[in-house]
């Protein structure tokens, strides 16, 4: 009976205890007086004095300066770079792929040519038996045939490359055009176009040539002046139509053709970029807001052949290291895939802002 | 007009198509320069004292901004020009070579012809020859070093100066034994200024390098005095009944400020040494001690606890106004400028509840703490302003400890017997 | 804000209230235990609340305690010092001839020339109650010693409260 007196009070008076404990705890916590600002710890590397005396000791500890946001910052920029990279050698080796599939197409019109030459020089023995009356005219005329086909090679090759050209920019345009994702596949089908385009038209070309060698074997006896004349005639014309499809090809493939030149020297920029950051030693007597240009003078293959600074910050030490890290990176090895003209046009010489950003001072 | 459009285009596009590349870098690696000290010939009969080339290699090293390359791993030892391949240097990754001969010329006076190269140039960056006294080897070593330090970084080196700083040794009960002494700037070639069995404290330098000003209690009563390095002479310059402490010069080398209690709490005074006037400078129930004088010479900065618990404050000359400078942190003590007063370095107690040495960016008011223990003070700045040495503790001895003054390197000096404490950076000497 | 500051003001003191309480019982056993280490410390302590005789005699004051300690950064003597004192300060106001020099410490936290302001105001803390309690200025010379003569070494509490001391001694009787 007793307890059931007792049972209210007690919880009136544990809710009253919680209730006053909740209200000064409340303003507890509201008060809580935030910590100080704390300064940084910057961790120093110990040089340790016994060991400079002491040959063997020479490791020591790494300077890891605590640079908290920095080091996001950082890890965001290098995640960056590395998705460029990547996207980078992507490019780089679908360009690769055009290349080789190039290079073996040129090898084997270099086998084919060889080929040619020696049934022409097995038949030239043939004639020489059979013919020696007329020997010397059709060694003149056969050099004119190997001179013309050569050249007809060669701008056929021409051709080759601008077509090769107009694809990769009409790859390059449906690149931009894409969503990121789709770009990689349509390269690829481009590419791929591209590569049966010429295969096809290699084709065609054998075809072609495998025929005028047979009747060129056919009529060498007969009637080789009046043919030759006749060919020539319709070569010159065949030129005539070629140079005027060409000059409209040009007209139209010119601003294109700037506009991926660009982007390929973006491209090297931030690579030329990446590569001095590496080699950049920053001098402790750098800080925000210092800036030196320096002028690399490139070679073809990359090689930086002389480093000029054009532009002092006032700091000696500052700009030695600009021009240190030029001289310390050596070669741009990827410089030597630009197209010739490019390299000559916009990269032989290049500057180099190095503007320190992020100091402590 | 639509022509004219397209025509200005086509232009600004041709004219930006054929631009040269610019590429921007901001980014680098943050080391130390490496550099190889080649051991220096020495082309006479007796082998030297010292190892010349050493001690520059320890003085470029202990300043945070170079690493030197081991010898062992020098793949060669030229002494001269025609034998350096810059070939070799480049593969140890050494960006700076300095090579050097030696020779008698006479008495006792040597002689070094030393180079200096930039290896990636392929280059020499300074070539000399310098002289001097055989006994003091040393000295040489450190004018070297400032030479080359100065034509690596375009600062004067500070290897050339001393430092002054009090030893304390334990006697048996109750006696103890007092120096004040003097050392070159590594803490090497101590000598004794001053011995007594009564404390000695706060070594300050004048401007110009020629005068000590310290703290005695020789008189079992604490007092300022000045001594002439020179001449060993020395003055009492100060005592009043109660506090007579921390000396502290004028740029102008003719004023000393100091703290005393003569009219019943520490207070900030400076004392003109010629006219003997003294003037009062704060005037507050709280402690105020610990003056130190700008560069320009416009104010005094000095520790107070006015606010509760110590912090350091400027007084200006001018408008006679305090204003507080440091915020961060329970205690804010012993604050020193650098030469260019752009930086404060103090004794700094934070959250971690240690005593550790920081340095305030005085144009944005940013705190960095450089050092890693628990009980460290008095510091005293290069007067390059890139290291700062201060008192540390090793076990439960007192010894000296130095920080580059970006907290990119520490190390310890060399310990003489006794508790060290107090170091005191001379200004450039000569 | 208000009532806020005052439930908290309130709380501290009960708090204080209780911490003074269980502070006053450990304050006794520590000077206790002091005693042990100065020689005869804890008797003095005894006789001097003890005697309430006049103590105008060397004999009263002989007993007393000499050495008296602070807070960390503080210079306000504690309590538990007062009443010795009052007893120093009666002997010296009796004994016009009579003579102290009060030597104040610091431990060894904390730079030194603030640590040396700092003795001088426990010194001088300790000179006001000498004073207050009849003592004449004349009679007495205050110094500091910062933290330069610690009564034990060593990095830990136990020996930096016996350094943050002043130490009370007769130049003349």
């Amino acid at each position: 009976m007793n307890n059931r007196n007792y049972i209210v009070p007690t919880i009136l008076a544990t809710f009253v205890h919680l209730v006053v404990v909740f209200i000064i705890a409340g303003h507890w916590f509201d008060h809580a007086k935030p910590e100080h600002k704390v300064a940084r710890q910057i961790q120093a590397q110990m040089i340790d004095l016994a060991s400079l005396s002491l040959p063997d000791a020479t490791a020591s500890q790494q300077v890891t300066e605590n640079r908290n946001q920095q080091a996001v910052q950082q890890e965001q920029q290098r995640q960056e770079q590395q998705r460029q990279e990547q996207q980078r050698q992507e490019q780089q080796r679908q360009e690769q792929q055009r290349q080789e599939q190039q290079r073996q197409e040129q090898q084997r019109q270099e086998q084919q040519r060889q080929e040619q030459q020696r049934q022409e020089q097995q038949r030239q023995e043939q004639q020489r038996q059979e013919q020696q009356r007329q020997e010397q005219q059709r060694q003149e005329q056969q050099r004119q045939e190997q001179q013309r086909k050569e050249a007809e090679q060669q701008r056929e090759r021409e051709l080759v490359a601008q077509r090769e050209a107009e694809s990769r920019l009409k790859a390059e345009r449906e690149r931009q055009a894409a969503a990121e994702a789709e770009r990689k596949r349509e390269q690829e089908l481009a590419a791929q176009k591209a590569a049966e385009e010429r295969k096809r038209e290699e084709e065609a070309r054998k075809a072609a040539e495998e025929k005028q060698r047979q009747e060129a074997a056919a009529q060498a006896e007969r009637q080789r002046q009046e043919e030759a004349r006749q060919r020539e005639a319709a070569e010159q014309q065949r030129r005539a139509a070629e140079e005027k499809a060409k000059a409209e090809a040009q007209a139209a493939a010119q601003a294109a053709a700037q506009a991926a030149a660009n982007a390929v020297i973006g491209d090297i920029g931030s690579y030329i970029s990446a590569m001095l950051t590496q080699n950049w030693r920053i001098p402790a007597t750098a800080r925000n807001g210092m800036e030196t240009v320096i002028e690399l003078h490139l070679m073809p293959n990359g090689e930086i052949s002389d480093v000029r600074i054009i532009k002092s910050s006032g700091d000696a030490a500052f700009d030695r290291s600009a021009e240190q890290a030029a001289r310390r990176t050596e070669r741009l090895p990827r410089v030597a895939e630009v197209e010739p003209l490019l390299f000559e046009r916009r990269l032989r010489r290049t500057q180099v802002v190095f503007r320190p950003e992020g100091l402590r001072w | 007009m639509v022509r004219a459009i397209v025509c200005a285009f086509v232009l600004t596009m041709s004219t930006w198509v054929s631009a040269q590349l610019v590429v921007e870098v901001t980014q680098g690696v943050d080391s130390q320069s490496p550099i190889a000290i080649v051991p220096f010939e020495w082309r006479g009969d007796q082998a030297l004292d010292e190892d010349v080339a050493r001690v520059v290699e320890q003085n470029l090293e202990r300043t945070g901004f170079f690493k030197a390359l081991a010898r062992e791993n020098m793949l060669s030892f030229p002494t001269a020009q025609s034998q350096v391949f810059f070939r070799d240097w480049r593969m140890s990754s050494t960006d700076y070579l300095v090579i050097g001969r030696m020779e008698s010329v006479g008495g006792d006076q040597v002689r070094l012809t030393f180079e200096l190269y930039d290896v990636l140039k392929e280059q020499t960056i300074h070539s000399q020859q310098v002289s001097g006294s055989r006994t003091n080897l040393r000295d040489l070593a450190h004018y070297v070093s400032d030479i080359l330090f100065e034509q690596l970084t375009g600062i004067k080196g500070a290897f050339s100066t001393r430092l002054a700083y009090v030893t304390a040794e334990s006697l048996g009960p109750d006696r103890q034994r007092f120096r004040l002494q003097m050392s070159d700037w590594d803490g090497m070639r101590p000598r004794t200024l001053l011995e007594s069995s009564e404390p000695i404290l706060s070594p300050a330098w004048s401007f110009d390098g020629s005068r000590l000003a310290y703290v005695s209690f020789e008189t079992s009563r604490p007092a300022i005095y000045v001594q002439h390095l020179a001449t060993g002479q020395r003055e009492q310059v100060q005592s009043f009944p109660g506090l007579n402490g921390a000396p502290a010069w004028s740029p102008d080398g003719n004023q000393l400020a100091m703290v005393l209690s003569k009219d019943g709490n520490p207070e900030v005074y400076v004392l003109n040494l010629s006219s003997r006037h003294l003037e009062r400078i704060t005037n507050n129930s709280a402690i105020d001690t610990e003056p130190f004088w700008a560069p320009d010479g416009r104010s005094l900065y000095f520790t107070s606890d006015r606010g509760g618990s110590p912090q350091i404050y400027k007084y200006n000359f001018n408008t006679r106004a305090v204003e507080r400078v440091t915020f961060e942190g329970n205690y804010n003590a012993a604050g020193r400028l650098t030469q260019d007063g752009r930086f404060l370095a103090m004794v700094h107690r934070g959250s971690s509840r240690r005593f550790q040495i920081a340095v305030q960016d005085l144009q944005n008011g940013r705190l960095d703490i450089l050092t890693n223990s628990d009980y460290d003070e008095s510091p005293s700045i290069a007067p390059n302003g890139t290291i700062i040495i201060y008192a540390t503790q090793q076990g439960s001895r007192g010894v000296l400890g130095a920080v580059s003054i970006d907290g990119r390197v520490r190390f310890n000096m060399p310990v003489p017997q006794g508790d060290v404490r107090e170091p005191a950076w001379s200004p450039f000497l000569r | 804000m208000r009532s806020t500051n005052l439930s908290k003001a309130l709380a501290l003191a009960a708090v204080m209230a209780f911490a003074a309480g269980c502070g006053s019982k450990s304050t006794k056993t520590d000077s206790g235990a002091m005693g042990s280490d100065a020689a005869g410390g804890a008797a003095a302590y005894g006789s001097g609340t003890g005697s309430d005789v006049s103590g105008g005699s060397w004999a009263d004051v002989a007993n007393l305690r000499t050495v008296f300690y602070f807070d960390f950064d503080r210079s306000v003597v504690r309590q538990d010092g007062f009443s010795d004192l009052e007893a120093h300060a009666r002997y010296l106001s009796r004994n016009p001839s009579a003579s102290v020099r009060l030597e104040g410490h610091a431990d060894e936290r904390g730079t030194r020339e603030y640590n040396m302001a700092l003795g001088e105001r426990r010194a001088q803390a300790v000179e006001r109650l000498l004073i207050v309690n009849g003592a004449n200025a004349r009679q007495i010379e205050t110094i500091s010693y910062g933290e330069e003569r610690p009564a034990v070494s060593g990095n830990h509490e136990g020996a930096w409260s016996q350094n943050r001391r002043v130490e009370l001694k007769y130049v003349s009787r």
